[in-house]
């Protein structure tokens, strides 16, 4: 999928060499490409907080991370977003796939869509949210923001912007 | 704070010979090791059998989980289990067993309960990040 393609090259182009992922059929493309990339270290993971430390000490190892995971996950990370991330100061681009905000089927991560822009709010970390393809033509210069300002941002991916679900 | 994930993560990146872990819960970090870890991840777990977050609340995993057991079960072929008391001598041929076989390897060091009490540490954040940055740089 070339939005996965984009993505991944923007990563590359802003150095980001060790991105840690925890499963999301929605990101799955995206996954793919990371997985793919020989400039990548790939780390799958399974909870999300934790990921949030392997992108942290990855930066103190002298490399920049990304971290890509569902919005469902939000409220787990806090503790770890605000003792760690923004205690420490260290950068961490969020690419989160917005589950069943528009075109998901799922009504009970309905629940967690309607807390997430509020829980990002609440922690002070700047939210971007792609709808329309379109839109990740922004990723570049967000990631470059997030490296100048050793600070986590938040960028939301919905279902609209992959493509759906069942027709993606 | 140090985190194994700290260490699992900076191992392949700087290739240190050895690293150590001092874990309030390292159960929970065991399961996970086994698919990522590279042969230069050595693990020193001190179990002191609390958890600092809790103001030194015993663990449950100090009770009767035996974390030798659990690393094994997680896939870690290499477990030397000590005593604390045996720590130094001990802990001198387990580090060079761990850096002799460039496999991952853990050592779990059994101690009393609890953390003795230390001043709290004035540093702003971003200077004990440096700090640490610079300390681990190859």
């Amino acid at each position: 999928m070339a939005i996965s393609k984009k993505t991944v090259d923007d990563l590359i182009a802003n150095e980001v060499s060790c991105v840690t992922t925890v499963p999301c059929k929605q990101l799955a493309g995206v996954m793919d490409e990371v997985d793919a990339h020989d400039d990548i270290f790939h780390i799958p993971y399974n909870k999300e907080d934790d990921g949030m430390g392997l992108c942290a000490f990855a930066f103190m190892g002298g490399k920049r991370p990304a971290i890509i995971m569902q919005n469902t996950a939000i409220g787990v990370t806090t503790n770890t977003l605000a003792t760690l991330k923004q205690f420490y100061r260290m950068p961490a681009p969020m690419l989160i796939s917005y589950r069943s905000e528009l075109r998901g089927p799922v009504a009970c991560q309905v629940e967690i869509v309607v807390h997430t822009k509020a829980l990002l709010a609440q922690l002070n970390i700047p939210t971007y949210h792609f709808r329309w393809q379109k839109d990740i033509e922004e990723f570049d210069n967000i990631l470059q923001s997030t490296f100048m300002a050793n600070k986590p941002i938040a960028i939301l991916t919905d279902a609209n912007f992959w493509g759906g679900y069942s027709d993606q | 704070m140090i985190r194994s994930e700290i260490l699992q993560e900076i191992a392949p990146i700087r290739n240190p010979h050895f690293v150590v872990c001092n874990f309030g819960l390292p159960s929970q970090e065991l399961h996970r090791i086994d698919d990522n870890a590279t042969g230069n991840y050595k693990l020193l777990i001190i179990d002191n059998g609390s958890y600092g977050s809790t103001d030194d609340q015993p663990t449950y995993a100090g009770q009767k989980t035996s974390l030798t057991a659990v690393a094994k079960a997680c896939g870690c072929e290499n477990v030397i289990e000590m005593q604390d008391k045996d720590l130094g001598p001990v802990l001198q041929v387990a580090i060079d067993i761990a850096i002799d076989i460039d496999e991952m390897t853990i050592i779990v060091c059994n101690c009393g309960n609890g953390n003795i009490k230390l001043p709290v540490i004035t540093l702003a954040p971003v200077v004990m990040r440096h700090r640490f940055m610079e300390a681990v740089k190859a």
